[in-house]
């Protein structure tokens, strides 16, 4: 069998761009503003003018700019939350033909919600981050919403979320989530509960949740990159602040409750079985309590993600579909509320295959808490992240990627060299470590579903 | 700094192996071996649109090779094949298609096998394993018309990838045993991409506008298994030829080292005469309107997929006025379409339209989801509305807005060096480069009356396909009724 062999990672392996001269500006206001040896700045904190907090990060010789606002607001307010993000880029003919006319200037606008924020983010070309503010201080300060463009909104994300439920996994990831979460957690809602929370909203309503979330400035973050230097970007952001008027409120406003308790998972539930007779295949879907972002362990359990899924030679590829030929692909994700981390793993499988996949996915879990990873193939997944790393850095939307779930997470972000530097500190102890904190029954918390015909379930769980 | 390319083994030579030859009797041709001209040949220097400089090659055997410097650390490959699933047996029988001797799925599951066993990798999955280790990435994919295979990978390995690349792409080694079971991955494949209504919705569409399923790629079952290693075999030798293929390479690199790599890798394909092309025709006549019913007990919305042709590569002015329509169409809250029929009608829930090129014919696709019973008057509606494109001009402020948004959008797509060796490649394999360099000016050149033209030729209200995709009830014993 052929072998090659490589050689370990060079030095500085990032920065992105070689051959671009490093920015010398760092004014004495922006103490660390450029990491040595890289064209992507340090992020630096600021609070401007409203006392919201500003992440500023300097981005050499880029062709965008990026611009994102993050505010909070009460998680308990579930409908509001799924409306107002809609109704800051569609609220009205007016913001439409608004939103749609910066796109014609080549400014691109998202808005969504998370657990208790909501996210406005902007991209534009460089040069024009004057116009982006402006656009983003527009949206927010003077939201447009008539009752009949509203009431449309609300009717179409009705729709959607009924639609939603005709996809197959959306029933099985709803029982998943009240079994990982908790049966009434604002994170496990059904799309009929959430509809159920949507359709009594009203204009009032949710422009008065609106408006609370406005008049907080100095809880919101925001996160700009872009090629301008940082004492430029801090006075184009304190002066669109200035343009719109966007002051904290001089009356108290209620601190923002947090969010109910989760459930107290420990050990392993399931599998829930989702009887589902329209399928055409069965699908399988596993959860396990991760690190949180920001955990010290998060590096590690980084690598952990890889090794087990992502690469060919990974593990739920290697034996699912390599040795066993039970699926075509696995997906895997992780996604990251304060309270719990969640790693999931979902397959799509032939009904004949239910058990066996099942089998797979407990011998990988197995295979990685009782093989002892090595060196090498810990150096081998450390490569396959840092040039994925190295691909987020390719411009500005990337390198926000990169810092916003610190952000958001109430977290200093990092400089792409510290990820790297923290990447390249773990060891396969590590590694283990996560790993039986995360699959070890006695350490961890696990819920796996299935969904198929109700005779298919019947078939291989007889006893249920 | 880079990696340091040891041993393969035994049957890796300088100059690699000459197909044809049978699994286990590789021979070598070195470069001084080659009976054709053995260097590179410079066709032609440009500038991509993002600003940097290409070269175009030929390589001694006809292989070209295309060669972008751009300042990223990550390096985009890809090789791309004049082959797919258009050179297959239809699945079903059509008066369009002859038969070819090539059982359906055949090029999908060939390209399965090239990252399964080399000549230098015989062991299952250890060329990927090689390739992983290197931190790189790798996929592959196969259409109607193309096959292309992809690498993502550090600047750093630049060397050791491109052979990698050359042993996956060309000396792929096709044993019975491993092939049998990668045949269970590929038709686990086709059981995940052909299960939802969106997909049979869409397979249906391309059935009613061209006689051929969209699920020929992915091959029928029996196909598929009755496809033997020597049929593969087959497939591989007739279309890996030289004048078939191109590899197009983006990134921070020494273009002569890369250059050199790509040509030890392929330089020694002996040239052979490029095999028959074949095209996926439109079977619509004109003024005719084909139309089906898929009833999915999955909905419980209706979907109406509408098509119309489309532009093909080579009508590259055509292909940017469709680009201008497709964004007029459904591109921002107050598009056409999803303006009059989502927010002042309430007719459909959601609406994507899209056009894709292809040789000998595009498509264009309008897809609505709509409330069961209100699928005919969201078609009926639909076509109204697209009518009004041959039948005025449009606005001149819209179509500046549009104008410029297009613009913006290709410069943002400067910054994916994966999407621009994709399009390099793509478009010069059919021979439409032109309209990927000189995009920015054909969307400054395009005028109200050309849309107006591109609009009566291919969104004609009398010839189209549609199916509609409705609810199907199940029964209590959860078998559809």
């Amino acid at each position: 069998m052929a072998t090659y062999a490589y050689s370990p990672l060079p030095a500085n392996y990032l920065p992105v761009v070689t051959g671009m001269p490093m920015n010398p500006l760092a004014s004495p206001g922006f103490p660390g503003a450029q990491a040595s040896g890289s064209s992507i700045g340090q992020p630096v904190q600021v609070s401007l003018t409203n006392r919201a907090t500003a992440y500023l990060q300097q981005a050499a010789m880029q062709q965008q700019s990026s611009l994102t606002l993050i505010l909070p607001i009460n998680p308990n307010q579930i409908g509001p939350k799924e409306l107002i993000p809609e109704l800051l880029l569609r609220g009205s003919y007016q913001t439409k033909a608004f939103v749609d006319a910066c796109q014609a200037r080549g400014i691109f606008i998202g808005a969504g919600s998370g657990d208790d924020k909501i996210t406005l983010d902007l991209s534009g070309p460089a040069g024009q981050e004057a116009q982006l503010i402006q656009v983003a201080m527009q949206l927010l300060t003077q939201p447009q919403v008539d009752a009949p463009t509203f009431n449309k909104l609300k009717q179409d994300l009705l729709e959607e979320l009924q639609k939603q439920e005709s996809l197959p996994e959306i029933p099985l990831v709803t029982a998943t989530n009240k079994a990982f979460y908790g049966q009434n957690h604002p994170y496990a809602l059904s799309s009929r509960e959430l509809m159920a929370l949507v359709a009594p909203m009203t204009p009032e309503i949710v422009m008065a949740a609106y408006r609370q979330v406005m008049t907080n400035p100095q809880q919101g973050k925001i996160l700009m990159v872009s090629s301008q230097p940082l004492p430029v970007q801090e006075a184009l952001l304190n002066q669109g602040i200035q343009q719109a008027a966007w002051y904290p409120s001089p009356y108290s406003q209620n601190p923002i409750p947090p969010v109910p308790p989760l459930l107290l998972g420990h050990g392993a539930t399931g599998p829930l079985l989702v009887p589902n007779n329209t399928v055409e295949r069965a699908h399988l879907f596993c959860k396990w309590e991760a690190p949180v972002f920001g955990d010290p362990d998060y590096p590690a359990f980084c690598l952990l993600k890889r090794i087990l899924g992502g690469m060919t030679t990974h593990s739920f590829f290697k034996i699912l579909r390599t040795e066993n030929g039970l699926v075509y692909s696995t997906q895997q994700s992780y996604s990251s509320h304060k309270e719990r981390g969640c790693y999931q793993v979902m397959a799509e499988v032939d009904f004949d295959k239910v058990g066996p996949a099942l089998q797979g996915l407990n011998q990988v879990v197995q295979g990685t808490l009782s093989t002892p990873l090595t060196d090498s193939d810990l150096e081998m997944v450390k490569r396959e992240y840092l040039l994925s790393l190295r691909s987020d850095l390719q411009d500005v939307d990337g390198i926000a990627t990169l810092s916003l779930p610190w952000i958001a997470n109430d977290l200093p972000p990092k400089h792409p060299q510290e990820l790297e530097a923290a990447i390249r500190r773990v060891t396969p102890g590590d590694v283990m470590r996560v790993a039986r904190r995360i699959f070890d029954p006695a350490q961890g918390f696990q819920v796996t579903g299935i969904t198929a015909p109700a005779a298919v379930l019947a078939q291989w769980f007889p006893q249920r | 700094m880079g990696t340091q390319l040891a041993q393969f083994g035994p049957s890796y030579p300088w100059g690699g192996y000459l197909p044809g030859a049978g699994p286990g009797v590789p021979q070598a041709v070195g470069a001084g071996n080659r009976p054709w001209q053995a260097t590179p040949r410079l066709i032609e220097s440009f500038t991509s649109p993002g600003g940097y400089p290409v070269q175009l090659y030929q390589l001694g055997n006809g292989h070209r090779v295309l060669i972008e410097q751009r300042p990223t650390d990550v390096i985009s490959l890809r090789t791309f094949i004049r082959a797919g699933s258009i050179y297959e047996d239809p699945i079903f029988a059509s008066s369009l298609y002859g038969q070819s001797g090539f059982p359906s799925g055949i090029a999908h599951l060939d390209e399965h096998c090239h990252f399964l066993t080399t000549q230098n990798f015989p062991q299952k999955n250890s060329w990927a394993a090689a390739i992983e280790r290197l931190g790189a990435q790798f996929n592959a994919t196969t259409s109607d018309e193309i096959i292309q295979h992809e690498l993502t990978f550090n600047k750093e390995d630049l060397p050791t990838v491109i052979a990698l690349h050359g042993e996956a792409v060309m000396r792929p080694l096709y044993l019975e045993k491993e092939i049998s079971q990668e045949k269970s991955n590929v038709i686990n494949e086709a059981g995940e991409r052909t299960s939802s209504p969106g997909a049979k919705v869409f397979n249906k569409t391309w059935e009613l506008l061209f006689e051929r399923p969209e699920f020929q790629t992915l091959g029928s079952k029996a196909d598929v298994h009755r496809t033997t290693a020597a049929k593969l075999k087959q497939f591989y030798d007739t279309y890996y030829r030289p004048d078939n293929m191109l590899t197009v390479i983006s990134g921070n690199l020494d273009p002569r080292q890369a250059l050199n790599a790509i040509d030890r890798e392929f330089g020694s394909n002996p040239p052979r005469p490029v095999p028959p092309d074949a095209v996926i025709q439109l079977a619509l006549r004109p003024n005719e309107v084909r139309s089906a019913t898929i009833a999915d007990p999955q909905l419980n919305f209706s979907m109406v997929s509408l098509a119309f042709p489309g532009p093909r590569y080579a009508d590259i002015k055509e292909r940017v006025a469709m680009d201008f329509l497709m964004s007029y169409l459904g591109d921002g809250s107050l598009s056409l379409l999803p303006w009059n029929l989502k927010d002042r009608m309430g007719l459909v829930s959601a609406v994507d339209v899209d056009y894709s090129p292809m040789k000998a014919s595009g498509v264009t696709q309008v897809m609505l989801h709509t409330t069961p019973g209100r699928e005919q008057q969201a078609l009926g509606t639909t076509l109204q509305l697209l009518s009004t494109l041959s039948q005025q001009p449009i606005d001149p402020q819209k179509l500046e807005s549009t104008r410029e948004l297009l613009k913006h959008a290709f410069r943002r797509g400067m910054n994916d060096v994966e999407g621009s060796t994709y399009d390099l490649g793509a478009e010069t394999l059919t021979g439409s480069l032109p309209y990927y360099l000189q995009y920015l000016q054909l969307v400054n050149s395009i005028t109200a009356s050309d849309l107006q033209q591109v609009a009566q030729k291919y969104l004609n209200p009398n010839r189209y396909a549609v199916v509609f995709g409705i609810p199907k009830p199940e029964t209590s014993m959860g078998r559809p009724i």
